[in-house]
């Protein structure tokens, strides 16, 4: 049985264009906390992108990751930073 | 200083228009920075990013009422919700026309922004701070060769 915020964060990270998730809040969990995903009344997400793609066509799509673990709710996503292969 | 009564965003991040009822999109200042680093960078001719005193200067500037900055390795942005300005600090090639080579990193650091981050590149400014010759890479290189 795992959490919403567990799911969510495996639906992100599954998208080849995500680096990882961001830190810059967390949910927390009996034993772990999930960084970069905060689910209330509105799922939140912080990701970090690895891609020359645009920003807004990624956002859908995990948008539409999320939307599908964790229901109907708003999903708020920060790009908290960008990594390069060649940096 | 009408300005300084609106709210300030989050130092560092910018809100990208969309707010829409399946939520809002927010892009850190970092991610312009990078992208117009990266863009920069792509241009044949352009050395290196930085080694300039322009960002000094960019603290006290305020293009865009409310906007993120952010500044690192001589690209400085500032981000506002729809709008971004680019400063960057450039090193060319010796040989490089730095009249078409600015054109250049001009146009590709404003269609990349554009494309990857949806905001409007209001203007890129380019401080070309050093030129690069390649006798300056040969000085470098034979060390060790003196002493046996």
């Amino acid at each position: 049985m795992t959490d919403v915020s567990e799911d969510v964060e495996a639906a992100v990270l599954a998208h080849p264009d995500v680096a990882r998730l961001d830190g810059a809040f967390a949910s927390y969990l009996p034993g772990r906390r999930v960084l970069g995903v905060r689910v209330g009344a509105r799922v939140e997400v912080a990701v970090v992108l690895r891609t020359g793609r645009p920003v807004r066509e990624v956002v859908a799509e995990l948008r539409a990751r999320v939307t599908r673990v964790a229901g109907a709710a708003p999903v708020d996503v920060v790009v908290a930073d960008l990594e390069w292969e060649s940096w | 200083m009408a300005q300084s009564t609106a709210a300030k965003p989050e130092v560092g991040t910018a809100r990208l228009a969309e707010d829409t009822e399946q939520g809002r999109t927010t892009i850190a200042s970092s991610v312009v920075q990078k992208v117009a680093g990266i863009a920069a960078r792509e241009i044949s001719g352009v050395h290196a990013l930085g080694g300039g005193v322009s960002r000094a200067f960019g603290a006290l500037r305020e293009r865009i009422p409310g906007a993120g900055t952010a500044d690192t390795a001589g690209v400085a942005v500032e981000v506002g919700e729809k709008q971004a300005a680019v400063d960057l600090d450039i090193v060319v090639e010796y040989g490089a026309s730095i009249v078409d080579l600015a054109r250049a990193v001009r146009r590709n650091v404003i269609g990349s922004v554009e494309r990857i981050t949806g905001l409007e590149v209001i203007e890129v400014n380019i401080a070309v701070n050093d030129i690069h010759l390649p006798e300056e890479d040969e000085e470098t290189e034979p060390t060790g060769s003196r002493v046996e």
